[in-house]
């Protein structure tokens, strides 16, 4: 019995071990991308060949789609909403997204080109009108103006 | 009208509260009226959460615009189906939608006949579950608002409409299926909880609760399915799964539930693992609330999420809440838990079992620390860095093939101890089987060295559940002297909950030989194309014949494009593919419509991505291999998972191998003696 709890608890452990393993492992830098905004990048906060994953605004009515070439291109340009005149150009080499042009947002991971662009492997948009739809300016039902009145919503 | 919701929504909040304590005083006083005026308050609670939900469904087919929910989610061209859908569409509706499904199910326990000493503390829990949704409900995300601006009597004639992504049958099915499959693990949870409170040591909680897990189960299985076939038809991107925290986070308390599925059978028939079970099902239930926490939140960033809101918060906080609560209880009461017995083998499905375990609860741990990685490393380092899909995929292929592997071992193992002879036996016509197959698959050309595994696993697999099969089928042949058809009939029949089990297990092995066979063997090309010409893909010659615009009802038009599909070898006609832009009335966004051909082999997954007033088009196409045996194999787990819930004989636990050395033997002999 105590030969077979000592058997049980080797296997448990390698388990364990493994688990462990892949898990560290897996935490390369090819794995992971560190989080920038698109001033620091600007800046020239980077290294070249690290994944970074960037959080921005895009600027939609600017961007650009050639079919024609091989790869596909897709040219647009990224920004932090409070310094909007500040704009990164990010390359994608896939097809425009359905929702591209209602995008409020965007968020992109992959690598800058040595001449200070981003090249894009993954692209997802941000739309928090996706399921919430139509940003109407929050109207205030009588309900929540009552519950306002009495202090229960802000 | 609006304030009738509303007001029912208020007094289901007041009675869920007065529920509550009616319920534990009842037990405190042992007062019997107490305690049918707590489970008349329960019944009420379900009534108003009806009511509610009654006059939002009203007011969203009827197309009553000044109510901003309806506003915002319906229009006067939705079709009726969709404005039905509207109700799990948004935030408050989807609460909504929760509520009514707790609310009920806590009659259900309130009333229940089965451990009717546990159901009061049972139901004071899924109370107060449903009093923090009616909280959100009334204060946070109330229904029935009122657009701005609108006055008494004013009448507002056209909504903003549904978002043309959520106008799909997908996703009527999926948030529908996630959330039963979510909601459901309160119960177990309720009676986990309960059976600690009670100071109840024994698996009433367990039994009580099996057919509330399975079913959740296979809820949140379906969820999962009906998201990747969403995502599959409707996102086109040419993938069903994609790492996402929000598909992660429906696939955590899946994958605990699983564990917890296997390691209830321990401490039914073992009196083993129970803080093991509790932990379990705590898990299970906070990671459902959890992942309304990241759904809600927008802490992370993702393609799901329901914009940020405030709300989020007071979900973690109710998480939080949930968890210390319940960690206090099992730490408080864990010398009832301690184990009935301890291992008598170390090769022994009880073994295999908590091998099991550890496996699916390793994969869900590393997947939700992938998941809140961002959240880890900016606390622990300062910089915030996320994890993607090759993470998940580097850690789960391995863990997920052990996994897959185990599952065919185990049928080949008896409780308590299997004899190393005996296994050896079983063993070695299915792994030499796997290893012909493997060697074939190489011979073909084959070289991946994970697809070879993966195959080799799944004939493994699949070969000694077939071999558990027909032996248990002649060993009841022999016995009764049945023909063989029937005797297999007979045999699945009378141990339904066993050979369900199976179903499931080969359901599974289908989806990984999809899943396989999707990752590593697809291909994808994206071109643009002048009418008339050509590309080539895999087997296949796709020629671009025409583009064209057409109108397909509820005012929404479709430019689409032609493209005859012909075998690429012998140019023979195989038919067309019609990949489609879709736009909507209410949105300036169009939607891809897949050109799909679908077949067991391969799935021919074409998407109209952009054109030019040439009718020059640009497509992207993949060729993503065995797809179609994903749906293959959700639609097996369907059926074996009700074959082991149909009620009547055959359903019941098997027998308790607590007797050392005298177990008893089914006259099928269905377990190895």
């Amino acid at each position: 019995m105590r030969n077979n709890n000592i058997k049980l608890t080797i296997g448990v452990l390698v388990i364990l071990g493994a688990v462990f393993y892949l898990i560290f492992a897996g935490l390369s830098n090819a794995t992971t991308a560190y989080y920038l905004k698109v001033s620091e990048a600007l800046q020239g906060n980077i290294e070249f060949g690290k994944f970074y994953r960037l959080e921005g605004k895009i600027d939609v009515a600017n961007a650009s789609f050639d079919g024609k070439t091989q790869p596909v291109v897709l040219k647009f340009q990224i920004y932090d909403e409070d310094s909007p005149d500040k704009k990164l150009i990010v390359i994608y080499n896939d097809i425009k997204p359905d929702n591209f042009q209602e995008a409020t947002g965007a968020v992109v991971e992959g690598k800058f080109n040595p001449d200070g662009t981003f090249h894009a492997q993954n692209l997802n948009l941000k739309c928090p009108s996706k399921y919430e739809q139509a940003d109407l300016t929050q109207p205030d039902g009588k309900i929540s103006r009552f519950l306002k009145a009495l202090g229960l919503k802000k | 009208m609006a304030e009738v919701g509303y007001f029912s929504i208020v007094l289901a909040l007041v009675l869920s509260l007065y529920g509550v304590a009616a319920f534990v005083l009842a037990l405190r006083h042992k007062s019997p009226a107490l305690l049918e005026s707590a489970k008349g308050a329960s019944l009420a609670v379900a009534i108003l959460s009806t009511l509610a939900t009654s006059v939002l469904l009203y007011f969203l087919i009827s197309g009553e615009y000044s109510i901003k929910y309806v506003y915002e989610y319906t229009s006067n061209d939705l079709p009726l189906f969709y404005r039905f859908s509207a109700w799990w569409s948004g935030n408050a509706g989807s609460l909504l939608l929760w509520l009514i499904l707790l609310s009920w199910y806590t009659v259900m326990v309130a009333f229940s006949r089965k451990a009717k000493q546990m159901a009061p503390y049972a139901s004071a829990i899924l109370l107060l579950n449903s009093a923090f949704f009616l909280f959100v409900l009334a204060f946070l995300a109330n229904p029935f608002e009122r657009v701005e601006g609108w006055f008494p009597g004013g009448v507002v004639s056209n909504g903003s409409g549904m978002n043309p992504m959520l106008q799909n049958p997908g996703m009527v099915f999926h948030p529908l299926t996630t959330y039963l499959g979510y909601v459901g693990f309160a119960v177990p949870f309720a009676y986990g909880m309960t059976a600690l409170i009670m100071r109840q040591a024994g698996d009433e909680w367990i039994k009580v609760t099996r057919r509330w897990t399975i079913t959740t189960w296979l809820f949140l299985s379906l969820g999962n399915l009906f998201g990747a076939k969403w995502a599959y038809m409707e996102l086109g991107w040419g993938g069903y799964w994609g790492w996402d925290p929000v598909e992660n986070a429906s696939f955590l308390p899946w994958l605990l539930a699983s564990a917890f599925l296997h390691s209830v059978m321990i401490q039914e028939r073992k009196n083993m693992l129970k803080i093991w079970n509790v932990v379990l099902v705590s898990l299970t239930y906070i990671l459902t609330l959890f992942g309304t926490f990241l759904v809600r939140s927008g802490v992370l960033t993702s393609v799901h999420a329901f914009g940020n809101s405030k709300l989020g918060w007071y979900f973690l906080a109710f998480t939080l809440f949930m968890l210390a609560g319940s960690f206090y209880l099992i730490v408080d009461r864990r010398q009832l838990l301690s184990q009935g017995r301890s291992f008598e083998a170390f090769l022994s499905k009880e073994s295999s079992f908590l091998i099991n375990n550890l496996v699916l609860v390793g994969i869900a741990f590393a997947i939700f620390l992938g998941t809140v990685f961002p959240l880890i490393s900016e606390a622990v380092r300062g910089v915030k860095v996320s994890v993607g899909a090759p993470f998940f995929n580097a850690v789960s292929t391995p863990l997920g093939l052990g996994l897959f592997l185990l599952m065919g071992i185990c049928p080949l193992i008896a409780w308590r101890k299997a004899s190393s002879h005996n296994l050896r036996d079983n063993f070695l016509p299915s792994a030499g089987l796997a290893i012909i197959t493997v060697l074939f698959l190489v011979i073909t050309g084959m070289r991946k060295p994970y697809a070879l595994i993966s195959f080799g696993i799944a004939v493994f697999t699949v070969s000694t559940i077939f071999r558990e099969i027909i032996r248990g089928a002649s060993v009841r042949h022999r016995l009764t002297g049945e023909s063989y058809p029937l005797a297999w009939l007979k045999l699945m029949g009378r141990n339904r909950r066993r050979y369900g089990g199976y179903l499931i297990h080969l359901g599974l092995i289908l989806m990984l030989v999809a899943v396989t066979g999707s990752h590593t063997y697809n291909l994808d090309l994206t071109r643009s194309l002048k009418m008339g010409e050509s590309l080539e893909i895999g087997s296949y010659k796709l020629t671009y014949e025409t583009l064209d615009v057409k109108v397909i009802g509820n005012g929404r038009e479709a430019v689409y494009a032609d493209l005859k599909v012909y075998n690429r070898a012998n140019r023979r006609l195989l038919g067309s593919v019609e990949p489609q832009k879709v736009f909507y009335p209410t949105s300036d966004q169009p939607a891809t419509e897949v050109g799909l051909r679908s077949t067991w082999k391969e799935d021919l997954y074409v998407i109209l991505a952009d054109w030019d007033k040439q009718g020059t088009a640009t497509f992207k196409v993949f060729v993503n291999p065995l797809v179609y045996w994903l749906w293959v194999g959700g639609y097996v787990i369907i059926f074996g998972t009700i074959f082991a819930l149909w009620p009547g004989r055959g359903s019941q636990t098997g027998a308790r191998y607590l007797r050392d050395g005298a177990e008893v033997i089914h006259a099928q002999g269905k377990e190895t003696a």
